[in-house]
C-alpha cells in the first residue's frame, strides 16, 4: 500500500525531516508511526498525502511513484484515502452532516446517494443522532469521530491519521483507537501517527519508530 | 448500514453521474455566493457599487461618443463636388459631360448649373442688395453638381482624382475638409475613452480581486480542508468565480442605472440644442442593446477575472513543494 525507499526531506535552511527512511506498508496493514515530536512523523504523512514531496528517494502510494503524479493529479490520487487530522479541522460553519458530506461534493458523488453514504459513515462512529448539529456543539471526542466518519465517507483504500488521540483522554483515545482497528478489521489500511506510546504498546499493531527523521524500528519488511 | 468499507467496494461513477453532480455543485456554488453577497449587504454593496460607478464614466462617453458619431455620419451624407467649367466650354459640351457623368457607377447624379441660372440664383439670394449694380457683368462659370454614391471620404477622394484629369474641369470644390477634421477630433476622443474604460475595467479587476482575497481569508481553513480531501483547484474556484460574477452583473446594473439617469438628466437639454439647430435631431441618448451587452460582458468578464487571479495566487501558495 505504502512503500518508502530511502527517503530524505530537507527544508529550506537545510533542516533533514527524514533522513533515509525505508519501509513497507502492506495492504490491509494497520501501523503506528511513532517518535517524539519532531522526529518527522507528520513528514512521512504529507509524503504520502502530497503536501509535500521528497527530496530524494522514492514514495509510493498505492502501486503509485508519488514522484510522478504531477500537480494537477493529485486531487484525485488524495481521495484514494481518508485523512484524519489531530485538530480534526471540521468546518464550524456548516453541520455535521455537511462537514461528512464534503469529500463526496468534492469526488463528484451522485446527489442521490450523499444522504445514504453520509448516514452510513455517521452511523458507523455512532453519531446518526448528530447529523444536524454544528461540531462546535460536541465534545472533544464526537468532533475527532465526525473527522474519522468524513476520512471514510468515500470508502478509502487506506486511512491516514496524525495524532487522532492528542487531545483526547485515555478512555477516549481508547474507543477511536478501536474504531480505526474496526476499519482495519474489513480490510482498510491504516497508518496513525501518534507519539501515545503506553496506548500503542496496548495494542496488537506494528510501530514504525522515528528519532530524528531516522526510522529506528518496526521498518523491516 | 454497509457492512464493507474496503477500497475495493468503491465504485467508478458514471460520466452521467459525474456530470449532473458538477450541474449541482455549480447551482450550489451560484446560489451559496449570492446568498453571501446578500447576507452582508452594507459591505458587498460597497463593492458593487464602487464597480458600477467605475464602469459608468466609460460607458457614458461611449454613449455620448455612439450619439455623436451617429449625428456626424448624418452630416457627411449629401456631401456634393462641384465642378467649375473652363469659360469656352459650350452649353451642349457641358451637357454632354453630364451625361457621361451620369453613367459612371460611382456618381449618383450630376447636374448642370449654366451660368445664367448661378446668376439668377445669386441675385434673388442677395435681392435687395443690387448686387447687379455693382458687378456689371455675370461674373460667375458654369458649373456641374456632382452628388457621389458612396459618400465616406476615401470614395470621395478618388472621385475628386477621376475628376481633376477633366480637361474642362478649371477647379473642383469638394467641402470635405471640416469632416476631415471632425473625424480626426473624433478618434482622438475615441482613442481617449478607450484608455479611460481600461483603465477603470482595471479598478474594476482590483476592487474584485482585492473583495474576493479577503473572501478567500475567511474560508481558509474550508480551502485547506476541502483540498486535503481531494479538491480540484477548480473546484476551489468555482465559488469565488461566482462570486465574481455576480460583482461582475451588480455591478454592470448599477452603472447601467447612473447612465439611465444622466440621460434622463440630459434629455432635456439635449432637446433645447435640438430645435436651435432645427434640423439635427440629438435624440435623447439612447442606450442600445449592443452597449448594454458590452457593458455586461466586460463587466461580469473583470469580475470573474479579478477573482480568478485572487484564488490562482493564492492556490499557488498551498501546492506542495
Amino acid at each position: 500500500m505504502i512503500i518508502f525507499d530511502q527517503v530524505s526531506k530537507r527544508y529550506d535552511g537545510g533542516f533533514e525531516a527524514l533522513s533515509n527512511v525505508s519501509f513497507h506498508l502492506k495492504q490491509g496493514e494497520m501501523a503506528f508511526l511513532t517518535g517524539h515530536s519532531g522526529a518527522g512523523k507528520s513528514t512521512i504523512l504529507k509524503l504520502i498525502s502530497l503536501m509535500e514531496r521528497p527530496s530524494s528517494g522514492q514514495v509510493r502510494v498505492n502501486n503509485q511513484l508519488t514522484n510522478k503524479i504531477n500537480d494537477k493529479q493529485i486531487p484525485f490520487m488524495r481521495r484514494n484515502f481518508g485523512i484524519v487530522f489531530q485538530n480534526h479541522q471540521l468546518l464550524f460553519d456548516r453541520s455535521v452532516y455537511d462537514n461528512v458530506a464534503l469529500p463526496l461534493v468534492i469526488s463528484g458523488e451522485s446527489p442521490k446517494d450523499i444522504p445514504r453514504r453520509v448516514r452510513a459513515a455517521l452511523d458507523k462512529v455512532g453519531l446518526l443522532k448528530k447529523e444536524k448539529f454544528n461540531p462546535i456543539q460536541l465534545s472533544g471526542g464526537e468532533q475527532q469521530r465526525v473527522g474519522i466518519a468524513r476520512a471514510v465517507v468515500n470508502k478509502p483504500a487506506l486511512i491516514l491519521a496524525d495524532e487522532p488521540t492528542g487531545n483526547l483522554d485515555p478512555q477516549l483515545a481508547k474507543d477511536i483507537m478501536a474504531l480505526f482497528a474496526e476499519f482495519n478489521r474489513v480490510g482498510t489500511s491504516v497508518l496513525i501517527a501518534s507519539h501515545d506510546l503506553a496506548l500503542i504498546a496496548r495494542l496488537p499493531y506494528r510501530a514504525l519508530t522515528l528519532k530524528n527523521g531516522k526510522l529506528i524500528g518496526g521498518g523491516m519488511f | 448500514m454497509p457492512k464493507k468499507s474496503s477500497g475495493a467496494s468503491r465504485r467508478k461513477l458514471s460520466l452521467k453521474e459525474k456530470r449532473s453532480a458538477w450541474l449541482y455543485h455549480h447551482r450550489q456554488m451560484a446560489v451559496s455566493s449570492i446568498k453571501q453577497i446578500m447576507h452582508k449587504p452594507l459591505s458587498s454593496a460597497l463593492t458593487w457599487m464602487v464597480i458600477a460607478i467605475s464602469l459608468s464614466l466609460p460607458s457614458l462617453l461611449f454613449v455620448a461618443l455612439d450619439n455623436i458619431t451617429q449625428k456626424t455620419e448624418n452630416l457627411q451624407k449629401g456631401g456634393h463636388i462641384t465642378l467649375f467649367l473652363q469659360p469656352y466650354v459650350s452649353e451642349v459640351e457641358a451637357l454632354e459631360l453630364v451625361e457621361s457623368l451620369q453613367s459612371r457607377d460611382e456618381i449618383k447624379s450630376a447636374n448642370y448649373i449654366s451660368k445664367d441660372k448661378a446668376w439668377q440664383d445669386m441675385q434673388q439670394r442677395f435681392a435687395g442688395q443690387q448686387i447687379s449694380q455693382l458687378v456689371n457683368q455675370n461674373p460667375l462659370p458654369s458649373a456641374i453638381e456632382v452628388i457621389p454614391t458612396n459618400d465616406d471620404l476615401e470614395s470621395i477622394e478618388r472621385l475628386q482624382l477621376v475628376l481633376e484629369n477633366l480637361g474642362v474641369v478649371s477647379e473642383i470644390l469638394v467641402d470635405m475638409a471640416w469632416v476631415e477634421r471632425l473625424n480626426a477630433w473624433l478618434l482622438v476622443v475615441k482613442q481617449t475613452v478607450w484608455v479611460i474604460a481600461c483603465l477603470l475595467g482595471f479598478t474594476v479587476l482590483l476592487v474584485v480581486g482585492n473583495t474576493i482575497r479577503l473572501n478567500i481569508e475567511a474560508h481558509r481553513e474550508e480551502i485547506t480542508v476541502s483540498k486535503l480531501v481531494g479538491a480540484t483547484d477548480a473546484f476551489v474556484r468555482r465559488g469565488f468565480l461566482y462570486m465574481g460574477f455576480w460583482y461582475g452583473l451588480l455591478g454592470a446594473i448599477g452603472a447601467w442605472i447612473v447612465v439611465f439617469i444622466c440621460a434622463l438628466i440630459l434629455q432635456q437639454p439635449l432637446q433645447m440644442l435640438e430645435q436651435n439647430y432645427g434640423g439635427m435631431s440629438f435624440s435623447v441618448m439612447q442606450w442600445n442593446i449592443r452597449g448594454t451587452f458590452y457593458l455586461l460582458a466586460g463587466s461580469i468578464f473583470c469580475g470573474m477575472f479579478g477573482a480568478w487571479l485572487a484564488v490562482w495566487r493564492h492556490l499557488r501558495d498551498i501546492n506542495p513543494t
